[in-house]
């Protein structure tokens, strides 16, 4: 399984690339479907990507309907998934609480209320003494008020990996850890040749699930992606016991919503808080560093919100990266250029989130042809020809 | 049958010598994976009292010194209360 021992296999059906939820869960559905001559090339050890590194939230408050629709089924699979995949995934349904101290947010919180509703969530807009009966540590002077949906919930996102990871396997999927990929030799308009540090292997379909790494592995097959990996930081406490029941975030604080700042922390199955909270000034690239400004930045901002958390100590910090296109909607779908290569990044900071429901439809379409609309409607078409992207997804945190 | 005796090798998060042993049979045998596998120095003392103790283990079950790297050592180096962090310095954007 690991760095030097030659490839498993010479050819195969399908090579995914990345061994994140994204790229195990597709290889897991897909063997669930007959389709098991898969192979997972992930480049490090398992969870080394933001599957491993996110706050494990599962939420289906969103901004636009196809996200709301996608996230619903997700929170489906994460109930049964521990007794399906026999691992426990520490799923806790304790809700999400957004709460802000600015009007216009709430007023597009409120927007996002409605169409979350038409979609049948249970989600209701609270007043900040309403937000106070679902968190009593709340601080709500100066909180304008909030919006709560109590299905949402919180994973420990580990043993997702394992889950999906175990089960693929068992089910005949190769999984190739410590395999880096070197180059996507195309020949006749399709990837012909996977170029590993192990050794070549010939795939009729390659799957891009590398998130903040798919720009440099798109490139190689000479396709370009507007992607970019922009860290977040996140941070942990000791244990404590249970006191938080949902995710809070508080959106705007001076702050634009859509530009990563919010911060968000709960409380896990283990008792600890786990929270982030983006920067504006964060840059591009990739970095797992992590800085003292955030530290402070996130404990003024949490303790503030919840000034019972000063007495709360840090134990760690850490940090990934979101994978981010310009319109903060996935690239998901075929490309122009290049026959039979299927991308599935782009997900920004909710794509752990995502991927149960995701690579259930992208398994499906593999399997038997059949497209659901998700992967015409989100290609990187929409990105060609100065193309713009659609309306941004607004409920981004982190 | 006798029960073999439990032996904890983590002792914040309770991990046993099973646990490591279970996990290595799984094929996961390096320190990040055993790590994320088990649970063992995820907890309040993070790796400082059990980080060589599973190393060694490790290493007698045919792990190659090479891939007996530590845990990445992140700050704070102990723990730091939410208050204290608040309460520092101000902000100037600088990310260290």
């Amino acid at each position: 399984m690991s760095g030097d021992a030659p490839l498993p296999s010479k050819k195969a059906r399908v090579v995914i690339i990345g061994g994140g939820v994204m790229g195990l869960g597709l290889a897991y559905n897909l063997a669930r479907l007959g389709v098991t001559d898969v192979v997972v090339l992930e480049q490090s050890y398992l969870c080394y990507g933001a599957s491993g590194r996110n706050g494990g939230g599962i939420r289906a408050q969103w901004s636009s309907a196809d996200n709301i629709e996608l996230m619903r089924r997700s929170i489906e699979i994460c109930k049964r998934f521990a007794r399906e995949m026999r691992i426990n995934v520490w799923f806790r349904q304790g809700g999400y609480l957004f709460v802000t101290r600015d009007d216009d947010i709430l007023a597009a919180l409120e927007r996002n209320a409605m169409l979350q509703r038409d979609h049948r969530l249970r989600t209701r807009m609270v007043t900040p003494h309403q937000a106070q009966e679902v968190v009593p540590e709340l601080e709500i002077r100066g909180l304008a008020g909030g919006v709560y949906n109590p299905d949402d919930g919180i994973v420990f996102p580990w043993p997702f990996v394992w889950g999906y990871a175990q089960q693929a396997r068992a089910l005949g999927v190769k999984v190739c850890t410590f395999t880096r990929v070197t180059g996507l030799e195309v020949s006749g308009g399709r990837i012909s040749r996977v170029r590993t540090s192990r050794g070549d292997i010939e795939p009729e379909v390659v799957v891009n699930a590398t998130a903040a790494w798919c720009p440099e592995l798109a490139a190689m097959a000479g396709v370009e992606l507007p992607n970019q990996p922009v860290r977040h930081e996140i941070l942990v406490t000791e244990s404590l016991k249970p006191w938080l029941k949902p995710m809070l975030s508080l959106l705007g604080g001076g702050r634009d919503p859509t530009a990563h700042g919010g911060l968000y922390f709960s409380q896990s199955m283990r008792g600890e808080i786990v929270g982030g909270m983006g920067a504006a000034e964060e840059e591009p690239g990739l970095s797992f560093d992590a800085t003292y400004r955030f530290a402070g930045r996130f404990a003024r901002a949490a303790t503030e919100l919840v000034p019972r958390l000063r007495g709360v100590r840090v134990i760690r910090q850490w940090a990934g990266c979101y994978d981010v296109t310009p319109d903060e909607h996935p690239i998901v779908g075929e490309v122009p250029e290049v026959a039979d290569f299927v991308q599935l990044v782009g997900f920004g900071g909710h794509g752990f989130m995502m991927a149960p429901a995701v690579t259930e439809l992208c398994a499906e379409w593999l399997a038997s042809g059949k497209k659901h609309p998700f992967f015409e409607k989100y290609t990187v078409d929409r990105f060609r020809d100065g193309g713009r992207g659609f309306e941004s997804e607004s409920m981004i945190i982190g | 049958m006798p029960r073999s005796p439990r032996i904890v090798v983590c002792s914040c998060e309770d991990i046993t010598l099973s646990d490591v042993d279970s996990c290595l049979e799984r094929g996961y045998r390096d320190v990040e994976s055993v790590k994320r596998f088990t649970g063992f120095g995820t907890g309040i003392c993070q790796g400082r009292g059990c980080l060589a103790t599973v190393a060694r283990v490790l290493a007698s079950r045919g792990v190659p010194p090479d891939q007996l790297e530590p845990i990445t050592p992140r700050p704070p180096l102990e723990p730091v209360g939410l208050g204290d962090l608040a309460d520092s310095a101000d902000d100037t954007g600088a990310a260290s």
